[in-house]
């Protein structure tokens, strides 16, 4: 719409009134289909706070693009109109030369600066450090008042901090809270302390209490336990979203989406999961090619591997996807549930079993198989053996490779299947051979 | 996690308890089922309401069975409405009156409007506690209202405004503080503050939540009045409930819980389980069309794994993209099975080239091969077989889920075992007819 409008006439007033109906978010989404020209344009339309907005909404490459294209000043004006962790993302993003020349001439006490030193990874990159912090000994009516006075300048005012006279973290309490209270009372008495993080602690971390104890604006402490910074509860949900999606991808052997990419180097992306995929095929094919012997004889043996290998990595995909799950939780049972999928195998393994040894017999009978019940004995006994297999490896591999301190999501679902391959592909020769062998 | 000493005088426990967070109370309570009572008499029967919701979903139903009438209607009294659907919901319908009955009228009316709603909309998510006045109020009014007369329940972070009774914008608690008394109402109200309708969908409400960065947002019906709130909370809370299903519906885990037994689970899975199985057997009979072929040509048995692996794996990367893009609604149908047929075409024919080189140096090195011809001609057919495979899988893998849209089915099923156990066999198909031909040449 806003293309459209732009490219027809370039009243500069219409624009204006145009834009002022909609939401910030909204106007970045038409912002991404304009050109270059129509977009420093528009930018120059709105005022700094409005840019600025904008800018936080864009994709954090686009943020980048715009603020390059900016004079010198500009930056240092948008910079500083920005939410702090927002603006140390995005000058991070920056060349190092025009990355200098912007710390350069940035206020000295300018809250972004301290931002830009953290590694992507750590809780400290996330942070803000513009929201109000009292003494715990304030009054609540003083707490007010000092909230209301400086509420302008604030980025968020939803949560307010209280610390003691070191500085140090003593609790925390909701705008809504405060507002209600009725004074005499200390700030003490209405704070809430929350679970804390580190400044340099992983992200991961904070997602995964994230998942046990809910949404809230976090605090940030250093090593001497004082305040230094938040990271606000939708910067947490955007974080969440993230690894979520990096956990559905890393489950399918996926590498890092990115939907804007060409389809080359999408392509290129992919491939080399895909030859390790093909290399780990290999062990499979050297344990058939010693059961040659076997497979000649009875070579219906062949047909029935798709059975063996699929029920295995059925199984095992299932236990790796729980024990993942168990995995990012707080208060972890791992082994526990690691026993259960294991029983789990037992028990499905059994009856797939079982089915597997029926509908082979029927179906030798049909087609006049030789030797159809020792056949079906062995089909069926190689599921069950396998189904047991699947997931004891499902559960031991995650659980080893995050012992190693890795990301257990490596161990991605196609990983696992494949390897379970190569035990399925013995399991069930050998089986095969114990009772079959005897006919050769 | 903290070991409570339960033996100490209730005065201390109360001071430890104090200062816990809910969701460490409800593990606490969980596991320590001698002291459930005392735990209940230390926090407080409304602290443990807000508790009760955080507890797994089987101790929820059988400790309420377990309670006497009086501390039912005590429990039931601090849920929160949309909570209180919830655990309703636990229940089977034939327990849901003995809990209406416990509840006030006004509520269980609530309660029960709230159920009809379909699941999947956010209209039976959204919560009634929030802020709705007139425009036509002055600051001060507004101020005073919202820090004196609203309920405890109710969330005050954004004031939602109306003129008679249409829902026209809001107001956020920041900069109603913020506002000098004789500012007029009127030039405060965000009039772009984002909205979603009772009959959307909730991962639409979700995804809104998220985009616009607000803390409420608000719920209209088709008077575009409003009718009730969703907040950044329940938005995260939903987001980790998607997520799970997501992860579960790629390797068809239905309804897993952590707390399930080993019966349940296997019951659980079995049906999908065995129809696999059933299926891989029939569809096996069928390729035995075969055996005299392949018994005169047994080492290409000794690739089978790597076709059916490969072909597999190229699916399943087709299929996640596929879900995953549909599902955070950022695709263009078009364009992406475009994009995605490509890739695979490049892929597949990388692969198989790959494929060729690693079969021969396999054969040459480990001398399985009976004839001389056969070091020449099986890595082409195995390089063949796996480039129209691995295409053919990705292809389906891009093409399903965006049928079964179609179809109004759930996208997800794409991973299913049918559908694997079905790609097996095209597989299968491809390799051995590939061969066929080579080798009759």
């Amino acid at each position: 719409m806003l293309k459209e409008l732009l490219e027809q006439s370039i009243n500069k007033e219409e624009i204006i009134d145009f834009l002022s109906n909609y939401h910030a978010y909204d106007i970045a989404e038409m912002f991404n289909v304009l050109d270059e020209e129509q977009k420093n344009f528009v930018l120059d339309l709105l005022d700094t706070e409005l840019q600025a907005e904008v800018l936080s909404y864009l994709s954090l490459d686009d943020a980048v693009e715009v603020l390059e294209n900016l004079s010198l000043d500009e930056q240092k004006k948008l910079v500083e109109e920005l939410e702090p962790d927002d603006a140390a993302n995005i000058i991070n993003e920056l060349d190092d030369e025009d990355k200098e020349n912007l710390i350069a001439i940035l206020d000295k006490d300018e809250e972004v600066l301290s931002l830009i030193n953290y590694d992507e990874n750590e809780a400290g990159s996330f942070m803000t450090n513009n929201y109000l912090v009292v003494s715990g000994l304030d009054d609540v009516k003083d707490a007010t008042k000092k909230l209301i006075k400086k509420a302008q300048e604030l980025d968020s005012i939803q949560t307010i901090f209280a610390v003691n006279e070191d500085n140090k973290y003593l609790g925390q309490v909701s705008l809504k809270t405060l507002i209600r209270a009725k004074s005499p009372k200390l700030m003490n008495e209405i704070i809430v302390k929350e679970p804390t993080f580190y400044v340099d602690d992983d992200v991961d971390l904070l997602v995964k209490h994230l998942k046990h104890y809910g949404g809230y604006d976090v605090p940030i402490i250093n090593k001497e336990k004082q305040l230094v910074g938040m990271i606000s509860q939708d910067d947490i949900l955007d974080i969440y979203i993230e690894e979520a999606e990096e956990d559905y991808q890393k489950l399918a052997a996926l590498p890092d989406l990115d939907i804007e990419t060409s389809t080359f180097k999408t392509a290129m992306h992919r491939i080399p999961w895909l030859i390790i995929l093909l290399l780990v095929s290999i062990p499979s094919a050297l344990v058939t090619s010693n059961f040659n012997g076997i497979v000649s004889a009875f070579v219906i043996l062949a047909f029935f591997q798709p059975l063996i290998l699929d029920a295995g990595g059925d199984v095992a995909s299932q236990t790796l996807a729980v024990t993942l799950i168990e995995l990012t939780k707080k208060d972890a049972k791992v082994f526990k549930n690691g026993i259960k999928e294991i029983l789990t195998g037992v028990l499905s393994g059994l009856v797939m079993g079982l089915l597997a040894f029926i509908v082979t017999i029927i179906l030798s009978n049909i087609l006049k198989f030789d030797h159809s019940v020792l056949v079906a004995l062995s089909i069926g006994l190689a599921v069950w053996v396998t189904v047991i297999m699947g997931p004891i490896l499902g559960f031991l591999i995650p659980v080893i490779i995050n012992k190693l301190k890795f990301d257990p999501a490596v161990a991605s679902g196609p990983f696992i299947t494949n390897l379970i391959d190569i035990s399925s592909n013995i399991i069930y020769f050998t089986i095969a051979t114990l009772i079959l062998g005897g006919l050769q | 996690m903290q070991n409570i000493d339960f033996n100490l005088p209730i005065v201390k426990l109360k001071e430890i308890m104090k200062n816990m967070h809910i969701s460490d109370i409800a593990v606490i309570f969980e596991e320590e089922v001698l002291h459930r009572q005392l735990i209940i008499d230390v926090i407080g029967i409304k602290r443990f309401s807000e508790v009760y919701l955080y507890l797994n979903d089987n101790l929820q139903v059988k400790y309420y069975l377990k309670l006497n009438d009086k501390q039912k209607q005590e429990l039931l009294k601090h849920f929160k409405l949309d909570d209180l659907k919830t655990f309703i919901e636990l229940f089977r319908v034939s327990h849901h009156d003995e809990i209406f009955s416990k509840l006030n009228k006004d509520t269980k009316e609530k309660v029960l409007k709230l159920l009809k709603q379909d699941e999947d909309t956010v209209g039976s998510h959204a919560s009634p506690h929030f802020i709705n006045l007139s425009k036509d109020l002055s600051i001060a009014e507004v101020t005073s209202f919202v820090t004196k007369e609203s309920n405890e329940q109710d969330e005050i972070d954004v004031i939602f405004l109306n003129d008679n009774k249409r829902f026209i914008g809001a107001i956020t608690l920041q900069d109603l503080i913020t506002a000098r008394k004789e500012d007029d109402l009127n030039t405060l109200i965000d009039r772009t503050y984002p909205y979603s309708y009772e009959d959307d969908l909730l991962e639409t409400s979700v995804r809104k939540v998220r985009n616009y960065d607000v803390l409420i947002l608000p719920i209209l019906n088709n008077k575009k009045e409003i009718t009730g709130i969703i907040t950044q909370k329940d938005a995260l809370e939903i987001m980790q409930d998607d997520h799970l299903e997501a992860i579960s519906g790629l390797v068809q885990l239905h309804d897993y819980e952590e707390n399930s037994s080993v019966l349940k689970r296997t019951l659980n899975r079995l049906p999908w389980l065995l129809m696999s199985v059933f299926m891989n057997i029939v569809i096996a009979s069928f390729l035995t069309g075969f055996s005299d072929f392949l018994n005169s040509n047994i080492v290409l048995v000794m690739f089978q794994p790597m076709i059916l692996g490969m072909a597999g794996n190229i699916g399943t990367q087709s299929i996640a993209v596929t879900i995953l893009g549909l599902h955070q609604e950022k695709v263009q149908p078009l364009r992406h099975i475009k994009k995605e047929f490509f890739i695979g075409l490049i892929n597949s024919l990388l692969i198989g080239l790959v494929a060729v080189l690693v079969t021969f140096i396999f054969l040459y090195f480990s001398r399985s091969a009976e004839a001389f011809e056969e070091i020449k001609i099986v890595p082409i057919i195995v390089g063949i077989s796996l480039f129209f495979a691995m295409l053919t899988s990705a292809l389906v893998g891009v093409l399903l889920p965006f049928t079964l849209r179609k179809l109004g089915a759930d996208e997800k099923a794409a991973a299913g075992p049918i559908i694997s156990t079905v790609n097996d066999f095209v597989s299968l198909f491809i390799y051995f007819v590939v061969a066929l031909t080579l080798l009759s040449l």
